[in-house]
């Protein structure tokens, strides 16, 4: 692993989501705790 | 011949996910065929932007009193963070921590980039942060930080106090609200797939093998 040069941002399109629907998260200075459930099966 | 990965970490200093997030991504990366091709780039993310610099008080008092939670109920939230840091080999210490504004971290987050050693900073302000209850809103402890993994103590004490990467930090949490991008820690890896949360490490491997595979596939 290293670190990318400076400059080169991801362009600001559309991204195709991959993961969990939920997993541990902070929104807002709050970081809720997602259930095992959640955090092991993808959410309907 | 491969070609390089890019992955963009959206993440705050301030944020337990993101310390955590950071380990299942190593995690994750470490079991990529082409890691060494994966080059990562942290970008700034400004979690709770009403955090004063200075803040007397612990991580409960914080959360009670900026974001209104009964003190309970964050008590819960806080043990439950601390043994899944815990579950990757961090040592959260919530009672120690030092609630801070974060811009000032950010900009020497980006100084660092500069001089190739942003990896290492964000590695040991995390640390700093949540393990060792140091203030990372501070130009002094920033500069003594950076010194640790070998940033040059005067020209970053100047880019600090001189605000040289201000405009940068605010750049990167505008391209945060572009892509739409609520919660950290956020991940677009190959400037395709967004990977949200601190997410299980065979998530990144397989983003990164599905974004090689495209690679392959588009020779």
């Amino acid at each position: 692993m290293s670190e990318q040069p400076v400059a080169a941002f991801p362009p600001p399109a559309g991204l195709a989501m991959a993961g969990e629907a939920e997993a541990g998260v902070c929104v807002d200075g709050v970081c809720a705790v997602p259930s095992p459930e959640e955090d092991a099966e993808p959410a309907d | 011949m491969t070609s390089s990965i890019h992955v963009d970490v959206w993440s705050d200093i301030a944020c337990p996910w993101c310390y955590i997030g950071k380990r299942k991504f190593e995690a994750g990366l470490a079991a990529f065929a082409g890691a060494d091709d994966v080059t990562v780039t942290y970008h700034s993310f400004e979690l709770s932007p009403d955090t004063p610099v200075d803040f007397e008080g612990s991580a409960v008092d914080f959360l009670a009193q900026h974001k209104g939670m009964p003190r309970e109920q964050v008590d819960q939230m806080l043990r439950q963070v601390t043994t899944i840091a815990s579950d990757v080999g961090l040592d959260y210490d919530f009672d120690s921590v030092r609630q801070t504004k974060t811009l000032l971290a950010h900009q020497a987050l980006h100084f660092a980039r500069e001089h190739g050693m942003q990896l290492e900073l964000v590695e040991r302000l995390f640390a700093a942060y949540f393990e060792e209850g140091r203030h990372v809103g501070k130009v002094d402890e920033l500069v003594a930080l950076g010194a640790e993994v070998g940033l040059e103590p005067d020209a970053l004490r100047a880019a600090l106090d001189k605000g040289t990467y201000a405009a940068a930090v605010q750049a990167d949490i505008a391209q945060a609200r572009a892509y739409g991008i609520q919660g950290v820690p956020f991940y677009v890896i190959g400037g395709k797939y967004g990977v949200s949360g601190a997410q299980r490490p065979e998530v990144f491997t397989q983003a990164l093998e599905q974004v090689r595979a495209e690679a392959v596939e588009a020779r």
